[in-house]
């Protein structure tokens, strides 16, 4: 809580210290395409586009951000100087589900770290929200949770890949296409397009995508979460169907 | 690129894919009498699939694939009901007692470790044990001398046979043309049983091994009767896993199943097909090749030094 009221006092002061009167969100200034996604029999991830239209010359990011929770790992070390085995148990606080940042130049082209950091522009920026609660220091293991959640396509920095364009006269037009994979879980993800000039935030947007379960898949989770034997039975008389079924086809066609 | 979401591991996954390796695993299954878990789980754990999910799904998919190749081979007459009945009886016991030492490991927190830990020793001893025994037996027959069938060999009865005669409750099992006492398939079933849960596989790799060593069942007979045991086991360890764990999915277990049916049927076909020093030599391949994958997992440094707990192997 003390890091939260922390971090909102520098947030505070570095839009102060920016000194704009910053557009939240004028009626539909940023577009999120499709707004939401169905987790349906044949989902395999989300692809949404994300755009809006900026003063020429601005810096943009775009920022998309799951829900944060506690995350429980286990950390790997040698044992027996030959197998990797479990160490010991760590956990992470305040780490999003999600985290993929697209953005029009380098980060340290946007603003200085410090404003970075207030608005959650990149992986340090959360660092020091990402703290162990048992273990020891962070420094070691913050890199691994990044590679571990990298390497499932949750967390993702992407930098030049928000595409610029002219729009009107003195407008850019901006457009950043952002994937979520499928193991994203079912939530609402804020989306935030962020405009920086001179390494002053001068523009900051907010917008939201939607993912949901589909109705079958609905229904199957429930049906395992809730009824857990009948669930089970069923799928082992499908099982049974299923094998004997093959068996009676081949053998017929065996004996024609 | 067809890809199929999988609603209890909440991930997607390649449909083509996972019909692959559920034909592969079900022609195993036909070919030699297993189940395939001890295959398939590390399979769907390396294309993404969390681990409980993917040994309990496992499972459930094991039991398509050994009914359709029961039977299969109950057809052909090469199910001894009798032996995979007091099997059973020992593995149902023995599966429960490995649960409670799971529970125990995981406790400790190392029971992923020391899971796999016992999947390395037991493929290495199991796999090279058979690998020479099968090459003895492929060479005798290439140099044409002839080998007479084990229990004819004129010789004095080992440490092992002579046990095993002076054990009570002798009984004939006249499929598999053999003598033993009720207690050793039961003691061997508890045996396997534990091993299986330790592991949460069908135990169809330790139990050919041990029915073709210790029962010195025919090859023939021990396919099926190891089938016969393993959809009993299977569907034992689906059902709990679905009620206790919520862990099955019986989406991803349907598409393993289509592609493991299929896959069975052609294997039983094979099996006749093929001598048995041929089967045993191929399945001793596969058992030392999944040792050395499994070793590999261990002694590699992983991706992350980091990774989700509770996921069992």
């Amino acid at each position: 809580v003390r890091r939260a009221a922390a971090l909102a006092c520098l947030g505070g002061a570095v839009l102060a210290a920016a000194g704009a009167r910053l557009p939240q969100a004028p009626g539909g200034g940023l577009r999120v395409e499709p707004p939401r996604a169905a987790i349906g029999v044949f989902y395999h991830g989300a692809r949404l586009t994300v755009s809006g239209t900026v003063d020429s010359g601005t810096a943009v990011a775009v920022l998309l951000t799951g829900p944060a929770g506690d995350l429980p790992l286990r950390s790997q070390a040698r044992m027996w100087g030959a197998f990797w085995a479990p160490a010991g148990h760590v956990t992470f606080e305040h780490v999003p589900v999600a985290y993929q940042l697209a953005t029009s130049a380098a980060l340290g082209e946007l603003a200085p770290a410090a404003a970075l950091r207030a608005l959650e522009i990149g992986y340090d920026a959360f660092r020091p929200d990402t703290s162990l609660r048992e273990g020891a220091a962070a420094g070691p293991f913050f890199p691994e949770l990044i590679r571990l959640k990298e390497s499932e396509h949750l967390f993702r920095t992407r930098i030049g890949a928000v595409r610029v364009g002219p729009a009107a006269p003195g407008k850019w037009s901006v457009v950043a296409a952002l994937e979520l994979p499928a193991r994203a879980p079912p939530a609402t993800y804020r989306v935030q397009l962020f405009g920086f000039r001179d390494g002053r935030l001068v523009l900051r947007e907010e917008g939201a995508f939607t993912i949901s379960r589909g109705a079958f898949n609905a229904l199957v989770t429930r049906l395992a979460r809730d009824q857990g034997l009948v669930y089970g039975i069923v799928a082992v008389v499908v099982a049974v169907g299923a094998g004997l079924l093959v068996g009676l086809a081949f053998g017929s066609v065996q004996r024609h | 690129m067809l890809h199929l979401y999988l609603p209890v591991a909440e991930r997607g996954a390649n449909l083509l894919v996972l019909l692959g390796l559920g034909g592969l695993v079900g022609l195993l299954s036909g070919l030699f009498g297993v189940g395939g878990g001890f295959l398939l789980t590390p399979l769907l754990i390396m294309i993404g699939i969390p681990p409980a999910v993917a040994a309990a799904s496992d499972s459930n998919q094991i039991v398509a694939a050994a009914s359709s190749g029961t039977y299969a081979h109950s057809r052909s007459g090469n199910v001894d009901y009798k032996m995979g009945l007091l099997l059973l009886i020992g593995g149902v016991v023995g599966g429960a007692a490995g649960v409670r030492l799971i529970k125990l490991l995981l406790a400790t927190g190392q029971a992923g470790f020391a899971i796999r830990l016992t999947y390395a020793v037991m493929l290495g001893g199991i796999g090279s044990y058979m690998f020479a025994d099968s090459l003895r037996g492929l060479r005798a027959a290439r140099v044409r001398v002839p080998v007479p069938p084990a229990r004819e060999v004129s010789r004095r009865p080992s440490l092992y046979a002579r046990l095993v005669q002076a054990l009570p409750y002798q009984m004939e099992f006249e499929r598999s043309a053999v003598r033993v006492s009720v207690l050793l398939p039961l003691a061997l079933g508890v045996l396997v049983g534990v091993l299986s849960a330790i592991m949460g596989v069908g135990g169809g790799f330790i139990m050919v091994p041990v029915m073709v060593y210790l029962l010195r069942m025919p090859m023939h007979v021990v396919v099926g009767t190891s089938l016969f045991q393993i959809l009993f086991t299977s569907m034992n360890v689906a059902v709990l896993q679905a009620s206790m764990n919520h862990t099955v999915d019986f989406l991803l277990a349907l598409v393993l199943l289509v592609g493991s049916t299929s896959g069975a049927q052609l294997g039983a076909r094979l099996s006749r097909r093929l001598k048995a020093d041929q089967l045993k030599i191929m399945m001793a391949c596969i058992i030392l090749a999944a040792m050395v994958a499994m070793v590999f997992g261990l002694v590699m440094r992983p991706a992350s030094l980091l990774s989700y707990g509770g996921g069992g192997a």
